[in-house]
């Protein structure tokens, strides 16, 4: 009774919170490494560093304004960028894993079955 | 409803998930199938025996249950039909036996979670449990019946050991009596299980991970050094759960409307007004973390902002003055404009808007920046200060955002107790009780008034932690921390001491003052009905009105009765009436502590059990009259701040010479003066110097009689017994012959004044000869000094 209710969720609910289980993770993946938010906001100035810009009206301090706005913008990028493909490879990585997981799941009980068999038949390597 | 089946699956499950889910188990089985897999790679691949083939089946065996026992087997899903079989929870199924009984079940309560927390939380011992379950009849199927009724009505997942512990105490024949004797209702157990799913959940909530906004989700706002330094960051502190503890519709109503007001473009405030201890920063901590809740349905501009609490108190000692304080806020400000993510939130921002100690007008600095409504900012304070404020800054109060937070009602407030039972626990060391959560919230509401509701529960409840009996923070630990922090006395009186006090109140008061035996046994009549218990408790212990001439004692007994039975002459809030003739001395009466600290209300605040005498009456405004009929009949008056003050431990005594003339004629003319109170009442109502409304709210009027040589003959013995007790540390004690007194009854008689010349007389005479003596080297310690008639010349 035991053992047929095992195999009964092993092909209903084991299946569904093994998928369940992976979209959390890579939920959780994708939140740790912000990716959303890095997408959103790729070419904002890093830590709002020299994003007020100037009240000068001087022609040169809107030059130096600027040119610290985009340093400010392009260290931001630079960091995000390093961020989304650590992010990303992570990311892949456990869908592979996932995919892999899913394929082999519903093999698992057979492949009991057919370890017995394989014994039966005296196969050895 | 179908019958207990011990063999059904869910059953088995059960107890296949109490085996296979054990610790030790769980290892065994890792450990076996690891070995498993070492031992068919060996014998496969070296030892070349088909046999290893066994030992790979049996490890993916152990694979595939380690899952399923982890998930299927801890949390069985419900059966489909409508069995008990099918609702049982797992708990319970794996301490049921084969043939359970009531009996069995309660020795076994332990076993189940919820069983043995409501066991623990009720007071229900062992002995108590087993009582209950030898009267119960020895079937559980009646038992199973009602405890899936329970369960649909209070709408639980599952029949858990609690809700079965319920039922066994209802299917007892007489339910009603042992719920009476546990000091309980039905409801109170209903509510029991449900404070342990409830806590059973939060637990449960806490092994999931909230995500946060990750890594990189700061990186596009600012630093912010100077919050760092003058603030404290609330949505850092991730482990207060406060958001956990806002389950009320009233409480969710003004997060989602704070929510609403910085979604929305507008002036970007919120102002919280409430008073002391409704919750205000639960609220703004519940608000700090659903916007670190990447899972919260809000828009992006507010998602993960973050909230930064300024300290009002640092700011001002590390700007040292005015000016540098603003120059101090300009960079703070700026610093949240520019770091994009920052709600300032100002706690007590009454602090940063007026002139006072520890805290700073900053209004002019604030107004156009609230006004210009594109910095986010919190501010919380009471309403009292909110119109304080508004009153001398209209223009400020305008652009805020008000949010009015009223206190929890009693139901809400148990409830959040329950929700912050496991911070005192887990703080205190100490397990809280159901019936001292009750009783925290009636007496908190009865005598603590500089708080609100859910706080001042919580508060006293924190309190009574420390007077914990074995662990335990029963209801007697409540009434222990508002008895030593309150100075009110509510348990019935226990001790031998207390009680022969009780017995003998009219002797112990008779030992500081003469006759009047009815007026006095009338109060010990109270007092002792106040003591065991008897006594209404929703109006003061006694409310008595004492009338009669000057001088006969009326003051007096109110004294005896504060040091006899209240402790001390310490404990009498006393109030001369004659400074309370306008009708604006109302106010006065009820004027806040913090500004005049003589008024009625503050002083009883401080003292509520005492006596509260009010001298001359009958010189009071009607107005102030009027005003003490709630008080007379309630127990209750509002002060200034609309805040209840109880006066329902204290005995209301007023004295008034109302009548005098007439009770002096009565006893003149030998009339009984019992028989003529009736008639003395109506005559000074008929007088108008009282109103019939205001005469009947008192519980009894005591009349008393004026003295007669032979009373006053009394007064001075227990005037000279004064004189010798202050004259005790030197051991010189003073004798007065019966002539002497004879004497001093003579000089000190005066009809009018009854007793009143004689202190004086004594004084004069006895008091200076004393101290002649003394100064002249005449007398030293320890002499007994005769005085004659002769001498009083």
């Amino acid at each position: 009774m035991l053992v047929l209710d095992l195999l009964s969720w092993w092909y209903s609910r084991g299946i569904a919170e093994l998928v369940n289980g992976l979209k959390e993770r890579l939920r959780d993946a994708a939140d740790f490494f912000s990716i959303r938010l890095l997408m959103q906001n790729f070419f904002s100035p890093y830590r709002q560093i020299s994003a007020q810009g100037t009240s000068s009206l001087a022609l040169n301090d809107r030059m130096q304004a600027f040119l610290d706005l985009l340093i400010s913008r392009v260290v931001g990028v630079m960091v995000r960028f390093f961020v989304l493909i650590v992010g990303v490879i992570v990311i892949v990585l456990q869908i592979a894993i996932g995919i892999i997981l899913i394929v082999v799941w519903p093999l698992i009980p057979i492949s009991a079955i057919f370890s017995v068999v394989l014994c039966l038949g005296g196969v050895v390597f | 409803m179908g019958k207990y089946d011990y063999m059904c699956l869910r059953a088995r499950k059960a107890r296949a998930g109490k085996i296979l889910n054990n610790h030790y188990v769980r290892v065994l089985l890792w450990a076996t199938m690891l070995l498993s897999v070492i031992g068919w790679a060996y014998l496969v691949f070296m030892a070349k025996s088909p046999f290893g083939w066994l030992l790979l089946s049996l490890s993916i065996v152990l694979l595939m249950v380690l899952p399923w026992s982890k998930s299927e087997l801890e949390h069985i899903p419900l059966g489909k039909g409508g069995s008990i079989n099918d609702v049982l929870s797992a708990n319970v199924f794996t301490v049921l036996g084969n043939n359970p009984t009531p009996l069995k079940f309660v020795r076994n309560i332990g076993k189940t979670r919820s069983g043995r927390f409501l066991a623990i939380r009720f007071g229900l011992t062992g002995q108590v449990l087993e009582a209950i379950a030898t009267e119960v009849p020895n079937n559980m199927t009646p038992i199973f019946k009602r405890a899936m009724e329970i369960r649909e009505l209070i709408n639980a997942e599952v029949v858990s050991g609690g809700i079965i512990l319920c039922a066994i105490i209802e299917m007892h024949p007489m339910s009603d009596k042992v719920l009476h004797w546990l000091k309980l209702e039905k409801e109170d157990l209903y509510n029991g299980v449900d404070w342990y799913n409830h806590l059973y959940g939060l637990v449960r909530g806490t092994k999931k991970h909230i995500r946060d906004g990750g890594i990189a989700r700061d990186l596009s706002f600012g630093y912010t050094p100077m919050l760092t330094r003058f603030g404290q960051n609330i949505s850092e502190r991730r482990n207060s759960f406060a958001r956990s503890k806002i389950r009320f519709m009233s409480r969710r109503e003004i997060i989602d409307k704070m929510i609403d007001i910085f979604s929305k473009g507008g002036r970007q405030n919120v102002t919280l007004i409430g008073t002391a201890g409704v919750g205000k920063t639960t609220i703004v901590k519940a608000f700090a973390e659903e916007l670190l809740d990447a899972d919260m349905k809000i828009t992006n501009n507010l998602k993960y902002r973050q909230i930064v609490m300024l300290d009002a108190n640092a700011l001002i000692s590390a700007a040292g003055g005015e000016g540098k304080l603003e120059r101090l806020m300009t960079m703070i400000v700026n610093e949240a404009y520019s770091a994009k993510n920052i709600i300032l939130c100002l706690d007590n921002a009454q602090l940063f808007f007026e002139e006072g100690v520890g805290s700073v007008d900053l209004s002019n600095f604030f107004t156009p920046i609230i006004e210009a409504g594109r910095l986010r900012m919190i501010m919380m304070m009471n309403e009292q200060r909110f119109l304080k404020i508004a009153a001398n800054n209209p223009n400020l109060a305008n652009c805020l955002n008000q949010v009015m937070i009223a206190p929890t009602n009693k139901e809400e407030t148990i409830r959040i107790m329950q929700d912050n039972a496991l911070e005192i626990e887990a703080k205190f060391g100490v397990v809280l009780t159901y019936l001292a959560l009750k009783e925290a919230y009636r007496l908190s509401e009865r005598y603590i008034h500089d708080m609100d509701m859910p706080g001042r529960a919580i508060n006293l409840l924190e309190t009574a932690a420390s007077y914990a009996e074995n662990g335990l923070v029963t209801e007697r630990s409540v009434r222990v921390a508002i008895e030593k922090t309150k100075g009110v006395k509510l348990n019935v009186s226990e001790t031998n001491e207390e009680k022969e006090t009780l017995l003998n109140l009219e002797e112990l008061i008779h030992k500081r003052m003469i006759d009047q035996e009815e007026a006095v046994k009338t109060v010990s009549d109270a007092l002792r009905r106040a003591a065991a218990g008897v006594r209404s408790q929703s109006r003061p212990i006694g409310t008595f009105l004492f009338l009669g001439p000057t001088g006969v004692g009326k003051t007096e007994l109110a004294k005896a009765l504060a040091q006899v039975y209240f402790k001390g002459e310490g404990n009498i809030v006393r109030l001369d009436m004659n400074e309370y003739v306008t009708e604006g001395d109302v106010a006065r009466l009820l004027a806040d502590g913090k500004d005049f600290s003589e008024s009625l209300v503050a002083q009883v605040m401080k003292k509520p059990f005492s006596v509260v005498l009010l001298d001359e009456i009958e010189k009071a405004h009607p107005a102030v009259l009027t005003t003490l009929l709630q008080l007379l009949d309630e127990g209750i008056l509002r002060d200034i701040n609309n805040r209840e003050v109880s006066f329902r431990d204290a005995i209301v005594i007023a004295t008034s010479n109302a009548g005098a003339d007439r009770i002096r004629e009565y006893v003149k003319n030998g009339e009984d003066l019992a028989k003529m109170k009736a008639e003395l009442i109506e005559e000074i109502i008929r007088s108008g110097q009282f109103k019939p409304e205001f005469v009947n709210r008192f519980d009894e009027i005591c009349v008393f009689k004026p003295l007669g040589k032979l009373e006053l003959r009394e007064i001075v013995k227990l005037i000279i017994g004064s004189v010798n007790k202050t004259l005790e540390p030197r051991k010189i004690s003073v004798v007065l012959d019966d002539e002497g007194i004879d004497e001093l009854v003579r000089r000190g008689y005066d009809p009018m004044m009854g007793a009143r010349p004689m202190k004086r007389i004594v004084q004069k005479t006895v008091e200076n000869i004393i101290a002649k003596k003394i100064l002249g080297d005449e007398i030293g310690d320890g002499a007994v000094v005769k005085i004659t008639k002769d001498m009083l010349f």
